[in-house]
């Protein structure tokens, strides 16, 4: 080997060592500094995490900022479609109270999809702020993050995101203790034992392995409560009329049906009465009118509404206080009860409005 | 070659010292010191506040049940100023923390959500007053009465909702499964715990301290 070799290695071990701790200085501030989740989720590269652990301090340091919007005097409401008359409602309520108060309204209900594209827009036209019932919980952190960035407030009603502190305020329906005490009505109904089946809202929503979730907290802890089918229906009530029919031919001595909405169950419901069968108990969530007039029709028992107006409302004033005075004065994260209906309740409940007697 | 082999070896062992170097090890169980997101357990959660806490709390805020009763006279929301906390600031759920002494009437295990009603000592309005024995609990008023937890602390309604669970968990296995149930009727009681409003005129308590005279 010669002396030339013998260099040539030298120098190469030499850039190693190097290689090796420069790649190891690069690693360590982002890992110690790395408590932004959306560092970890957004980057690829180390590189890539440093720079988004650095917007993640800015970001920390904005949330004492206060943003006082893009300039106009726009109120954007972005909301899914309004096909679902629950998105219709909460979309109605929250332009009725940002016009009341003076603001300009845009509203949109396209495709959950198009949800960043919207918020492309609200930040193109200066938006004041923007009020989204938000199509997931960790792909819409992104796009509110974004509208931080461009001094535009977000608040978010009905659905959560996984993340605090990007958001000025969440106010979320609590699907899970709705879920919960809808459940625990449909058990009683049923006297704790029989068999019955689930209808599952769309797999791809969180609310629906929130509610199947709560529901079987309560419906498991009874042993003589058999679901023999479980079953999706992507919160539809043709599939769910579907799906029940077929469920019924293989389970005609079925007690009870649970439904992660109400569109489903009122679709249950038709099934079950045009197969000439009495008597089952059919519980679903979200308090539509359509349920209504099922549960005083006697068709099915109950449901748990989610105060759609009520959230939309609160959203407006929280964003006019916040335009305001540079504060909501309340948690970012807020619970709303969901008001438990059954044929005794029923008729204070009108368009996702419980009126107390 | 044999310089060449060891030239390899040498190589290949600053290869590896780059990547171990490079790669932090971490335990299960103790990614969220890197990532931030602590791994969630409500169990342990609640287990560790239960007697340095959630107890300690509960019982300085407790109002004595037939105090309490009194002094509603049939308006349980009346005193929500007072004595109450709603779920959502000045609306919603309204839960009240109480602590009170009567006399187990009947222990009612028909269903899975079972009771005791009592009948509460310098008391006698008409309210029925029950307290959860298990195994299936009701809302999760216990939860909602605590100030040092809030819903804000967790990653979503599916996390807080845990806690409430591991709450009655620790409520059955605590506070319940002691005592025995089967012989619990006429005898004197003492209790601490916390219930929502639902109606007027049925106050159903979730025990966090029972004791029987």
């Amino acid at each position: 080997m010669s002396k030339l070799q013998k260099l040539l290695v030298c120098v190469m071990a030499i850039i190693m060592v190097g290689t090796m701790l420069v790649g190891c200085g690069n690693d360590n501030p982002s890992g110690s500094a790395g408590t932004q989740e959306t560092s970890s989720e957004t980057s690829g590269t180390t590189e890539d995490t440093a720079e988004t652990t650095e917007s993640g301090d800015e970001d920390d340091e904005a949330t004492e900022k206060v943003l006082t919007g893009g300039g106009s005097n726009i109120i954007y409401i972005i909301t899914p479609s309004h096909s679902n008359p629950f998105f219709k409602a909460e979309a109605e309520a929250a332009s009725a109270k940002a016009k009341e108060l003076g603001y300009e309204v845009k509203a949109h209900d396209d495709d959950a999809t198009k949800q960043s594209e919207l918020f492309e827009n609200a930040i193109a036209d200066k938006a004041a702020a923007i009020i989204c019932d938000n199509a997931g919980a960790d792909a819409t952190v992104a796009a509110v993050q974004k509208a931080r960035d461009n001094n535009i407030p977000t608040f978010l009603i009905d659905r959560e995101i996984n993340e605090s502190g990007v958001a000025i305020s969440q106010i979320v329906a609590d699907n899970y203790q709705g879920a919960k005490g809808i459940a625990e009505v449909f058990v009683e109904a049923m006297d704790e034992e029989g068999k019955y089946a689930e209808l599952l809202g769309r797999e791809s929503d969180t609310n629906a392995g929130v509610r199947s979730s709560a529901f079987h907290e309560v419906i498991d802890q009874y042993p003589d409560m058999e679901m023999v089918a479980q079953q999706t229906a992507n919160w539809e009530q043709t599939e769910a009329y579907e799906k029940m029919e077929t469920i019924l031919q293989s389970h005609p001595d079925i007690k009870g049906v649970v439904c992660g909405n109400d569109t489903m169950a009122v679709g249950a419901a038709a099934a079950i009465e045009a197969a000439g069968l009495e008597d089952i108990v059919i519980v679903g969530v979200d308090g539509s009118d359509e349920a209504a007039a099922e549960i005083k029709a006697g068709r099915m028992t109950g449901t748990a509404l989610q105060q759609a107006a009520l959230i939309a409302e609160m959203a407006v004033e929280q964003a006019h206080d916040y335009l305001t005075n540079g504060t909501t004065g309340l948690d970012e994260k807020q619970l709303v009860d969901c008001i438990i209906i059954t044929k005794d309740n029923v008729d204070n409940l009108k368009t996702f409005v419980y009126t107390e007697e | 070659m044999n310089k060449h082999v060891i030239i390899i070896m040498i190589a290949l062992l600053f290869i590896a010292t780059i990547f171990t170097g490079c790669v932090k090890v971490v335990k299960i169980g103790q990614e969220g010191e890197l990532t931030g997101e602590l791994t969630f357990n409500a169990g342990d959660d609640v287990a560790k506040i239960w007697e340095s806490q959630v107890i300690p709390e509960l019982s300085e805020k407790a109002v004595e049940l037939n105090v309490f009763l009194t002094e509603a006279n049939g308006d349980l929301e009346s005193l929500a100023d007072k004595y109450g906390k709603y779920s959502m600031g000045t609306c919603g759920e309204l839960c009240y923390v109480v602590q009170g002494t009567g006399t187990v009437k009947e222990v009612n295990q028909e269903k899975k959500a079972g009771f005791l009603e009592v009948t509460l000592d310098d008391y006698s309005g008409p309210e029925i007053i029950k307290l959860q024995i298990g195994t299936v609990y009701k809302g999760s008023a216990v939860r909602d009465s605590l100030d040092f937890i809030k819903y804000e602390d967790y990653k979503n309604q599916v996390e807080w909702a845990a806690v409430s669970q591991s709450i009655h968990d620790t409520i059955q296995k605590d506070v319940i499964e002691p005592l025995d149930l089967d012989s619990l009727t006429g005898n004197t009681i003492e209790f601490l715990g916390c219930f929502s409003v639902s109606k007027d005129d049925e106050i159903l308590i979730t025990p966090i301290q029972l004791m029987v005279r």
